[in-house]
């Protein structure tokens, strides 16, 4: 009952955060969309930090680590030290200078005008969308699970048939409700406050569960001595070109729509150097405990029995459930739990999808002119209550195929990167490149999770790389091409995005 | 490219290079009883990162969009809405 007593203040933490927030709302559609643009430098950090991380730094790390070894710190975490500020510096800080100098709330405003092409929105639009949801269906299934597992015994009568443990489809019913309520009435200023709270519970609490499991396995030292060496090394784990091949993936939170937005809240360009040395400090911190803790259930015993901690054949998603469970106290199991749910974070994904349905295709199919200011938020908040509700349904189809989409949904957002790329850098990529660019690389992606077999060969690799190699391979060669063999962007275009002097401001603003 | 850019350049191309350690792929050396070893070098290969972030800021940090924050320091208004009914 404990862990349900602590899940559930973490849930009226959340709902009072989002009636403070509420009391700062300007009642703007740009203070809806994206805060006005006034965060400062560490909200700025907190959120984006806390929107970039998914609960696979808590569970998936330390499952990882348990199933092949330390290395899962070298291809995951620390690449993404590097790529996300790189992701940050190189496309963030210039999209957030164009955002503010044009107006651009979303990435598909900023590629029609980049790109003369009114028609774009409408073929990304899907494809964003469509690669969102899977990734926010996870999220909620994580939950759900997570909630499932530390709460068992605790409801006996009530949920007889999940051994008392509350339901996941209550579970993700509450947590829905609760993120509606908060991005209803605040929308990203909510957020932000609410990513702030989430990303100091969870990497506090995973700091926590490390330091407790440490001290009851007889202290660091003890813990690995007894742990598998064959898990703390990469040979045998994982093939070189594959970990080298993993630096594609952290690509995909340059064009994530939720990380575009949280770039566009930024107060001034400052507030990004911040960002820049603190998210690789922050990776370090989130993740090297809970990848200490898999390396150490590969050999952890409970104190005083020669019994596994984690017995052979468990579900590698369960070893951090069980060191926390068998090796602390039900206090800690509901605070670390607390932390798994701190670090899914939904409401940036909806915000952005309710953004982009208001601004990419009511306004622009519309016409700004038919709306006041307060009809784009009724608008927005609408359609993120569908999406909420449509999230909802999705849960209840066959998992397995979801979970397998989403790690899938990387890959396919990391592809469009060298597309981004060429928008910002390249002045002679075309509006053809383009549109050819994403149909490209919708269609190799989509042929390589076909050839995955819908993502169950969770093995499957392309001449020993990720398939998010051959993606984003595909999307380079057809944005150098197709550009080098159409007609070049027109000289207003140009001058628009690549001004002599970039400090002059907009005469349209 | 100016010398501190090419500098900072070069130096993410090194720790990008640095990353494959493959020389400790299959060293099980615990660093201080602790840490094996191959963890205990992209751990401090990521506060390398960090400070290689660090330098950008101070050293090539783009000047022109602070610049850009002073001459454009009001938000822009949403396009064309009508006003509130």
């Amino acid at each position: 009952m404990i862990p349900v007593v602590i899940l559930g203040s973490y849930l009226l933490v959340l709902i009072g955060l989002g009636l403070v927030s509420a009391r700062y709302f300007r009642g703007s559609s740009a203070d809806y969309f994206v805060a006005s643009r006034s965060l400062g430098p560490f909200v700025l950090f907190m959120t984006v930090f806390g929107t970039a991380m998914t609960a696979f730094a808590m569970v998936g790390s330390t499952a990882e680590t348990f199933e092949h070894g330390v290395g899962t710190y070298g291809k995951l975490a620390s690449w993404s030290a590097l790529v996300h500020p790189a992701c940050f510096f190189l496309i963030g800080l210039p999209l957030w200078a164009l955002g503010k100098r044009h107006g651009y709330v979303t990435q598909i405003e900023y590629f029609r005008d980049r790109f003369e092409s009114p028609g774009l929105g409408y073929v990304l639009f899907p494809v964003l969308a469509g690669l969102l949801l899977p990734y926010l269906v996870i999220g909620l299934l994580g939950v759900g699970s997570v909630v499932g597992g530390v709460t068992v015994g605790a409801f006996p009568e009530a949920f007889a048939a999940t051994r008392g443990a509350v339901p996941p489809w209550l579970t993700m019913a509450i947590l829905s409700g609760v993120v509606l309520f908060y991005v209803f009435i605040g929308g990203a200023r909510s957020a932000a406050l609410v990513n702030v709270f989430q990303t100091v519970v969870f990497v506090g609490m995973g700091l926590l569960a490390f330091w407790l499991i440490a001290d009851s396995l007889g202290g660091p030292a003890a813990a690995s001595a007894a742990a598998k060496p064959a898990k703390a090394i990469r040979e045998g784990n994982i093939g070189e070109l594959e970990f080298f091949t993993y630096w594609m993936i952290p690509l995909s939170v340059g064009v994530f729509p939720h990380i575009f937005q949280n770039f566009l809240t930024a107060r001034s360009a400052r507030s990004y150097k911040l960002l820049l040395v603190m998210h690789p400090v922050a990776m370090l911190l989130a993740w090297l405990p809970c990848i200490l803790i898999g390396f150490w259930a590969t050999g952890a015993t409970l104190p005083g029995t020669g019994t596994p901690v984690v017995p052979p054949g468990g579900s590698a998603n369960a070893v951090l459930g069980l060191m926390v469970a068998k090796l602390t106290s039900p206090v800690v199991s509901g605070l670390v739990a607390a932390g798994v749910l701190a670090a899914i974070s939904l409401d940036a994904q909806f915000i952005a999808m309710g953004t982009m349905f208001t601004r990419d295709i009511v306004v622009h199919r519309f016409g700004a002119a038919r709306f006041t200011d307060r009809d784009l938020v009724r608008i927005a908040r609408g359609f993120i209550v569908a999406m909420v509700a449509l999230t909802y349904a999705l849960t209840f189809l066959e998992t397995r195929q979801i979970f397998a989409l989403g790690t899938w949904c990387f890959s396919g957002f990391a592809g469009l990167v060298p597309l981004l790329l060429a928008a910002l850098y390249w002045r002679r990529v075309t509006r053809a490149a383009a549109c050819a660019a994403v149909v490209v690389t919708a269609s190799v992606w989509f042929a390589l999770f076909a050839a995955s077999d819908f993502g169950a060969d969770r093995k499957f690799l392309v001449g020993g790389m990720l398939p998010v190699a051959t993606v984003f391979a595909s999307c380079t060669v057809t944005v150098v091409l197709v550009s080098l063999l159409t007609s070049p962007p027109s000289a207003a275009t140009l001058a628009k995005f690549f001004p002599s002097n970039p400090t002059t401001p907009c005469p349209a603003n | 490219m100016t010398t501190p850019r090419a500098v900072i350049a070069a130096y993410f191309a090194v720790l990008f290079v640095l990353h494959q350690d493959f020389w400790w792929k299959a060293d099980a050396t615990l660093v201080l009883g602790v840490l094996p070893v191959s963890l205990a070098y992209h751990a401090v290969w990521t506060l390398f990162v960090a400070f290689g972030w660090w330098l950008v800021g101070r050293y090539c940090w783009p000047s022109y969009l602070d610049e850009a924050d002073r001459a454009t320091d009001t938000p822009p208004a949403p396009p064309a809405a009508r006003p509130p009914r």
